[in-house]
């Protein structure tokens, strides 16, 4: 009986698995810095970077990095006066998010380019390149690095970003090194699950670590990267045996992960309570 | 003779003919407590701001131990009335106190005995009590070497038996030489013991007074 699973499709499982751990990494830290919207924003302001690169001829890789930081710099640009806390800033927000989204739509049209919308915006493992996976591992790597080298800066950030002020703890650089990774694993992640799809993989892993009480940054972050990990190859796998898309099965694939959790959520209150 | 420990001139703050403050001086000596009182909108959180470098003032200077604050401000603590903290965050007594020191946990659990919570060490941020809070802020506070406290109504919503239990540890600590400022507005616990008392009225001081 042949194997369901060969050489041909290794790269797909490898690049499912780097996603899968490189996304709740990341994402745990930005759901403890709530920054979920704003990383919601730049998947999607990914799009008329990539599409103007392309037809410029230069790399998408820079292009949606480029447009990705500069949707947020333009969001909080016009959200800087709204009054805080008002919930004006989201919605401003969540405006520049639909604009760039229409405006790499209209470009596509516009110049008449060979772009496929659907692989950038649901990915698509089968047409990935080592190139990608490459990407994928430097992303992963920097990551790591981010949570090692900066982990107790980290916390500060998420925790009392006043209180490191005071401090005189310059949380600045961070701030901007924490928007380019943000941006660079968005876009790395292209290639496995889409954009519309990427924050399914950022949050849901988090949100099942988080969703245990603990107490402990380190084993958080462990636990959302091998609860990724397994959504992820799981998911990849299953889409292979059953010709599905690998990156609307992995999003899906979060839902039931969420339902299993608020029932943990709600164990955990009650505990908490007594 | 040496400066007192922290040291205001001339600060002045605002705009226009009627400035919030106009034209602080202050003294905080090592080991003193002090109580700042004053209506609402007096300028008593600005103040302390102002005290840590947290705001630049409009005029004016703020020294420690005669040197600028810039470059020392984490010995200078200020807790403000609703610390802008994410209680919900994934950490226990002791990591957030330890944070302080640089994630020093040996430091933070000294500072954890000080205040008295080491028996709390291991609880979720998540589940500490009002009173709780203020003493693990404090205890971060000294875990960062604070010479210089500065507590923005800390005894506002506490019940009783916390407002002795806080008024008692601001007391062992003026013992061991922290400066404590704090801004009240109802009655002082007596655990606080004696105080010296300033009222900030239309942007000065008023004369200090005693009570025991």
């Amino acid at each position: 009986m042949a194997m369901p699973l060969g050489p041909f499709w290794l790269l797909p499982l490898l690049l499912s698995a780097v996603c899968g751990l490189t996304c709740p990494l990341l994402g745990t830290v930005l759901v403890l810095r709530r920054r979920v919207q704003t990383t919601n924003l730049m998947a999607y302001a990914v799009l008329p970077g990539v599409v103007i690169s392309q037809a410029l001829d230069l790399s998408p890789l820079l292009g949606g990095l480029l447009s990705a930081l500069g949707s947020v710099l333009l969001a909080e640009s016009l959200s800087a006066t709204r009054p805080e806390g008002s919930g004006q800033a989201e919605a401003v927000l969540n405006t520049v998010l639909a604009a760039s989204l229409g405006l790499g739509v209209l470009l596509v049209q516009a110049l008449a380019l060979p772009v496929d919308l659907d692989s950038l915006l649901f990915g698509d493992l089968l047409v990935a390149g080592p190139a990608d996976l490459l990407l994928l591992l430097l992303a992963l790597a920097l990551v790591v690095a981010l949570l090692c080298w900066q982990l107790t800066q980290l916390e500060w950030l998420a925790l009392d970003p006043e209180g490191a002020e005071a401090r005189e703890s310059s949380l600045g650089p961070l701030r901007r090194l924490l928007a380019a990774l943000t941006a660079l694993v968005v876009v790395s992640a292209t290639a496995a699950v889409g954009l519309a799809l990427v924050m399914a993989l950022i949050c849901a892993p988090s949100l099942a670590a988080l969703a245990r009480g603990d107490t402990s940054l380190r084993r958080i972050l462990r636990r959302a990267a091998l609860v990724g990990l397994v959504v992820s190859t799981g998911s990849c796998g299953l889409a292979l045996l059953l010709n599905l898309p690998p990156g609307p099965l992995m999003a899906c694939a979060c839902l039931p992960l969420l339902m299993v959790q608020a029932r943990e959520v709600a164990v955990t209150a009650s505990e908490d309570s007594l | 003779m040496d400066p007192p420990l922290l040291q205001a001139r001339g600060l002045f703050f605002g705009h226009g003919p009627r400035p919030l403050l106009g034209g602080i001086d202050l003294d905080l000596p090592a080991g003193s407590r002090t109580v700042l009182l004053g209506d609402n909108g007096a300028g008593k959180s600005t103040l302390l701001r102002l005290l840590q470098g947290a705001l630049p003032p409009h005029g004016g200077w703020v020294k420690l131990e005669g040197r600028p604050l810039r470059g020392q401000r984490r010995r200078v603590a200020l807790l403000p009335q609703s610390a802008p903290l994410a209680w919900h965050y994934p950490i226990d007594l002791l990591g957030l106190v330890a944070l302080g020191a640089d994630g020093d946990r040996q430091c933070g659990l000294a500072a954890l005995r000080q205040v008295g919570l080491e028996a709390l060490a291991r609880r979720a941020i998540g589940q500490l009590s009002g009173g709780q809070r203020q003493g693990a802020l404090i205890a971060r506070a000294l875990a960062q070497n604070a010479d210089v406290l500065l507590l923005d109504e800390p005894l506002a919503a506490l019940d009783a038996p916390s407002r002795h239990r806080l008024g008692a540890l601001l007391r062992l600590l003026s013992a061991r030489g922290t400066a404590i400022l704090l801004t009240l507005h109802g009655e002082r616990p007596e655990s606080l013991g004696p105080v010296r008392q300033l009222v900030l009225r239309q942007g000065r001081l008023r004369p200090e007074s005693f009570f025991c």
